[in-house]
């Protein structure tokens, strides 16, 4: 960057100093909670500003950022992980059987964990929302569902939504999972096959 | 490829006699190898399939040994069929393709020679691992010395760097499979290679996100197929394709793995079908049963990545844990020939191996071969034959005392590529580096 440096504070100096700074940090974060990719540049233009006139503050960038809709949109553009999601399934299907839950299907969903591809761990991106991670997500949802908590009668739905921590989700799945509930008879059977749909929605996929 | 075949017609199809070995070429007469004289005589340069950099350094090819080169090739590229095998953990080239004629192997290979007369010979300076009867018989093409000019002696590293295609580092933000199916989709076909395994193999990633991942057919028993009387599994998947009316990112995905399963929800393997061939184990022998299946029932699918469950990696012992992988893969690649053949396919099908590295010329002190550099890779299917590329020198090694790639990554993938399948080169690994003339 041109500049003599002693120290790692002067380092540090220097690079939060730079003009790039703010707008490099607010991308990295805009990508951490919003997408992967194709990020809408209005939003990381205002982060950025925020962030270099809060003299490099993290805390009111964030509070910008979680106020903005693209946050809290119902089917936002960043794929979990394999790894995210298969540990929210194990959660929403009821955190106390854990012990039962291998390891292994992690292997099938491509992130096995100490297992990363090469030492800068996994690339994110398109990966997690493959059409073969679907198949297996689809698979691995339903059979792990089997022995999931009973849902109350009176607002499966409503339960199961809560469970999976979505508080508000697009109507096209809130109607398939409506559906859903009236179709399946029996209170064993729609608990499983509700904790399998929510599983597999595009909201619970995306975060 | 127009008609479809479902899984009860392919089985009716069998019964009534139809699924006799359709192609006695591709198993040639074995055990002549006298029709080419010198086995590193040149063959008459072929035309390349499209204009190459010619700039880019020339890579020798050499006349077939006889056997296989008599094999149909009546297939065009737009019919053809890919199996790319993965050997993982880096299978070591020397002990595969035998250079039993050299006086330097004899010198540095001690625990893990293997003697001139178990060698199953392809010609007066190499040949077959003892345990390879079935490639000796059937024929295959070797293609030495395919490495990287700078390699990493981390299996992570080289592994991302063969999935990507590259020969150096890269980001690996595609793999070249998964650019092979960008090039080879079709508006009819979008989804068009498949890794058999993992749900998400790096070696498929592409542009277009089209490329399937599965363990086997039976991967799509909660997602298609339900009975009308299974209510809940059929609820289950009515649900799953009302979220593609979402716009989401999902949605391609979604849409696209649905539509598969669909496809494939016949193809449940059903074992007797495959009695008698030979395929051994749940790993290999299994993907491959999977492969001949969903090339038999025609969903579009062009290139399936395998790996095997062995491991390469001999670090100790390779003497005695060699041959057993050798003996896994031919047996399972033999199988799956002859699965392909009553199925009439074989003459579309061409298999080719893959590992992300060699072992070390010398030996270590546990009888073993640490991380090396470059390997020797194996082709079979029709009109793969002879001996391809370079072999590596056994007496110029580089600094770390080890065998020099001479041919690099990305020339081995676009040979298969582009003169089996048709696809340019350019399109999956790149311009730097002429493709092999395989073909």
């Amino acid at each position: 960057l041109g500049q003599w440096v002693r120290g790692v504070d002067e380092v540090i100096d220097v690079v939060t100093g730079h003009e790039a700074c703010p707008r490099h940090v607010a991308t990295r974060v805009a990508e951490h909670f919003v997408a992967d990719a194709d990020l809408d540049a209005e939003l990381v233009t205002r982060l950025a500003d925020r962030f270099r006139d809060a003299d490099l503050r993290i805390g009111p960038m964030l509070d910008e950022l979680l106020h903005d809709d693209a946050v809290l949109h119902p089917t936002a553009q960043r794929s979990r992980s394999g790894l995210e999601w298969y540990l929210a399934l194990v959660r929403l299907v009821g955190a106390d059987r854990s012990d039962d839950w291998d390891v292994w299907p992690l292997d099938q969903l491509g992130q096995m964990p100490m297992v990363p591809p090469n030492v800068a761990g996994w690339p994110g991106e398109s990966r997690w929302t493959s059409a073969g991670a679907i198949l297996t997500k689809g698979q691995m949802a339903l059979n792990g569902s089997w022995d999931a908590d009973t849902l109350s009668d009176t607002d499966p739905v409503g339960d199961v939504l809560r469970r999976a921590v979505l508080y508000e989700v697009d109507p096209v799945t809130r109607r398939a999972l409506d559906r859903l509930a009236r179709e399946v008879e029996g209170r064993r059977d729609r608990s499983t096959v509700l904790h399998a749909a929510v599983a597999m929605s595009p909201e619970f996929s995306l975060t | 490829m127009t008609s479809r075949l479902t899984r009860r017609e392919l089985v009716a199809w069998l019964a009534a006699g139809s699924g006799a070995i359709a192609t006695g070429s591709l198993i040639a007469a074995g055990g002549d190898r006298s029709s080419t004289g010198s086995p590193r005589s040149t063959a008459p340069p072929s035309e390349p399939a499209v204009p190459s950099d010619t700039s880019a350094p020339s890579l020798p090819t050499t006349a077939a040994d006889g056997r296989i080169a008599e094999a149909s090739t009546e297939s065009v590229p737009g019919d053809r069929l890919l199996v790319v095998v993965e050997l993982p953990g880096g299978n070591d080239g020397l002990s595969t393709v035998v250079p039993y004629a050299s006086g330097r192997y004899h010198d540095v290979r001690e625990a893990t020679l293997i003697p001139e007369d178990e060698v199953l010979t392809l010609d007066d300076e190499i040949g077959l691992h003892p345990e390879l009867v079935g490639l000796h018989r059937d024929g295959v093409a070797v293609v030495e010395g395919v490495g990287s000019t700078r390699p990493d002696g981390s299996h992570f590293e080289m592994q991302q760097r063969w999935w990507a295609g590259s020969s150096v580092a890269t980001d690996g933000a595609t793999g070249w499979i998964g650019r092979l199916g960008d090039a080879l989709a079709t508006p009819d076909a979008p989804t068009t290679v498949l890794s058999v395994g993992s749900g998400a193999h790096p070696i498929i990633r592409s542009r277009t996100n089209s490329g399937l991942s599965m363990p086997d057919a039976d991967a799509v028993w909660a997602v298609a197929g339900a009975e009308p009387d299974d209510e809940l599994r059929a609820a289950y998947q009515r649900a799953l394709r009302s979220f593609t009316d979402l716009e989401s990112p999902l949605r391609t995905a979604m849409t696209d793995g649905f539509s598969f399963a669909d496809q494939l929800v016949d193809l449940s393997l059903d074992e007797d079908d495959a009695d008698g061939l030979g395929y051994e184990g749940w790993g290999l022998g299994r993907s491959l049963q999977f492969a001949a299946s969903v090339f038999t029932a025609d969903v579009g699918i062009r290139v399936v990545h395998a790996r095997t469950e062995g491991d390469y990696d001999t670090h100790d012992g390779h003497a005695w844990k060699h041959p057993g992988l050798m003996r896994e893969l031919d047996a399972n690649l033999a199988a799956f020939r002859q699965d392909i053949a009553r199925r009439g396919l074989a003459d579309r099908v061409v298999i080719m191996t893959t590992s992300e590295f060699g072992r070390t010329f010398r030996e270590n002190g546990s009888g073993g071969l640490d991380h090396g550099t470059s390997s020797t890779m194996l082709i079979t299917g029709p009109g793969m034959a002879g001996r391809h590329g370079e072999a590596p020198s056994y007496t110029d090694l580089d600094d770390n005392d080890d065998l020099r790639a001479t041919v690099p990554v990305e020339s081995y993938l676009g040979g298969v590529v582009q003169g089996w399948l048709g696809v340019p080169a350019d399109e999956v690994v790149g311009s730097d580096h002429e493709p092999l003339d395989l073909v």
